[in-house]
C-alpha cells in the first residue's frame, strides 16, 4: 500500500494568516485522515461503499457542523477552520468531504438558523458527534438547476402534515437517520421538514452505477404518504431562499474542499516529477513538466488567496 | 465564483498531474484518477458551474439570463 506521504503547500505562506487554532484543526484532521482514512480510501472507491466506521472520527475532528456553537454540541470553530477542515478531507477524497458538508452546512445549518430552539436541542448535538447522520431533500429528478420548480407537496392533516413525493441525488441517503426536506405546502410555499428513518412511507433507496464520488454513498428520498409531526416543520424561515442558504454554506466550504483535491495531485505529481527517469535526468527537468507544475501551483496559490478572503468576508 | 472557480482549477491540475505521472497515473498506486472523477460531480451539485456563471452574470448586470 502507498504511505500517504502529503505535506501541504504554501508558496505565498499562507500559514501566517493562520491563527494557532487554524493550524490545530488542520494538522489534527491531516493526522487523522493519515492514519484512518488514507490506508483504505482506494478500496472505498473501488467498492462503492462509504465506510461507515469513520463516522465518530469525523465527528472528533471536528467534521460535523464545525461552526456550530457549542452551546448545541458543536466545536464552534469559525469559517477558517470550517474551511481548513473541506480542504483536507477533500484532500484526501471529495466523497469524504461531502458527508461532512451534508452533515455540516445542509442539515445542521438549517436546523440551527431555521429551527426552534427544541429542534436544535433534540438533533445538532447527535448529529455533531454522528450517533446521528442526516441528509438534505432538494434535488428532483425533474428539477435539478430549477429546484423552485419542486413537485414535494406537503398537506396540513389537523394535528400532522402528509408529506409526498421524490427527492434524488442525496448524499447520504442510504443511511441517514433524518433528512432535512424541502417540499411545498397547499399554497406552494417552500418549506423545511425534519423527517425521520422509519416514518411510515419513507424509504431510500441507492443509487448504484456511479463513476464518481464512489466512497460516499447516494441514494433517493422516496415519500408515500409520510405522516409528518407538525413540531417537525423549520419555524423560521420559508421560500427558496431557506435551501439556497444551506448552498451558500455548503459552496463555501466546497471552494476550500476543491484547493484540496488539487493539491493532492500537484503533491503527487511533484514528487513523481523527481523521480521519474526518462532520457537519462527526473523529468522534472523538462521544460514542459515544468510548465504543468509551476502552473498548477499558481492557480492553486490564486485559489488559496481568493478563498481566504472569502472566509474573512463570511465572519 | 469562489466554488466555480476553484472546482475548475482542480480538474484541470487533475488532468494535467494524470499526464506527467504517464500511464501509472491511470492507476490506484496514485489518487490521480479518483480525483478526476469525483471532481466531475462536484463541478455540478450544489449549483452546477454554469449556473453560477450565470447568477455573476446577473450579479454583474443586473440582468436574469437563465430565467
Amino acid at each position: 500500500m502507498r504511505t500517504d506521504q502529503y505535506n501541504g503547500h504554501d508558496y505565498f505562506n499562507m500559514d501566517d494568516l493562520l491563527s494557532e487554532e487554524h493550524k490545530l484543526v488542520r494538522d489534527s484532521a491531516r493526522a487523522w485522515i493519515k492514519k484512518e482514512v488514507s490506508p483504505i480510501i482506494e478500496d472505498a472507491f473501488e467498492k462503492g461503499k462509504f465506510p461507515r466506521h469513520l463516522i465518530k472520527g469525523l465527528g472528533e475532528i471536528g467534521g460535523f457542523g464545525p461552526y456550530i456553537p457549542e452551546q448545541y454540541g458543536g466545536p464552534g470553530l469559525d469559517q477558517i477552520s470550517y474551511g481548513l477542515l473541506m480542504q483536507e478531507l477533500e484532500r484526501c477524497d471529495s466523497g469524504l468531504r461531502s458527508t461532512s458538508s451534508v452533515q455540516s452546512s445542509l442539515v445542521m445549518y438549517p436546523i440551527w438558523k431555521y429551527g426552534n430552539e427544541e429542534q436544535r436541542m433534540k438533533y445538532l448535538p447527535k448529529l455533531a458527534t454522528g450517533e446521528f447522520v442526516g441528509c438534505f431533500g432538494l434535488t428532483e429528478p425533474d428539477h435539478g438547476s430549477d429546484p423552485g420548480g419542486m413537485t414535494t407537496n406537503f398537506k396540513d392533516m389537523g394535528d400532522h402534515y402528509l408529506l409526498n413525493g421524490a427527492k434524488m441525488w442525496i448524499s447520504n441517503a442510504p443511511f441517514a437517520d433524518i433528512a432535512v426536506v424541502w417540499a411545498k405546502n397547499e399554497a406552494g410555499r417552500i418549506h423545511g421538514l425534519i423527517v425521520e428513518r422509519g416514518m411510515e412511507g419513507f424509504t431510500t433507496p441507492t443509487t448504484h452505477g456511479k463513476w464518481s464520488l464512489r466512497a460516499s454513498d447516494t441514494g433517493e428520498l422516496v415519500f408515500d404518504n409520510v405522516k409528518v409531526p407538525k413540531e417537525n416543520l423549520l419555524p423560521n424561515k420559508s421560500g427558496l431562499g431557506a435551501p439556497l442558504g444551506c448552498l451558500d454554506s455548503a459552496r463555501y466550504g466546497i471552494a476550500w474542499g476543491a484547493i484540496g483535491a488539487a493539491l493532492d495531485c500537484y503533491d503527487s505529481a511533484l514528487r513523481y516529477s523527481k523521480e521519474r527517469t526518462q532520457f537519462g535526468r527526473p523529468i522534472g527537468g523538462f521544460q514542459l513538466q515544468q510548465k504543468k507544475l509551476a502552473e498548477m501551483i499558481t492557480e492553486i496559490t490564486k485559489a488559496q488567496l481568493l478563498t481566504f478572503r472569502l472566509g474573512q468576508l463570511k465572519k | 465564483m469562489a466554488k466555480r472557480n476553484n472546482v475548475d482549477m482542480a480538474i484541470h491540475i487533475a488532468r494535467e498531474a494524470r499526464q506527467i505521472h504517464g500511464a501509472m497515473g491511470i492507476t490506484n498506486e496514485y489518487p490521480i484518477m479518483r480525483h478526476m472523477m469525483n471532481l466531475e460531480s462536484v463541478i455540478t451539485y450544489e449549483g452546477t458551474h454554469d449556473v453560477h456563471l450565470l447568477i455573476t452574470g446577473m450579479d454583474i448586470t443586473g440582468e436574469n439570463a437563465f430565467k
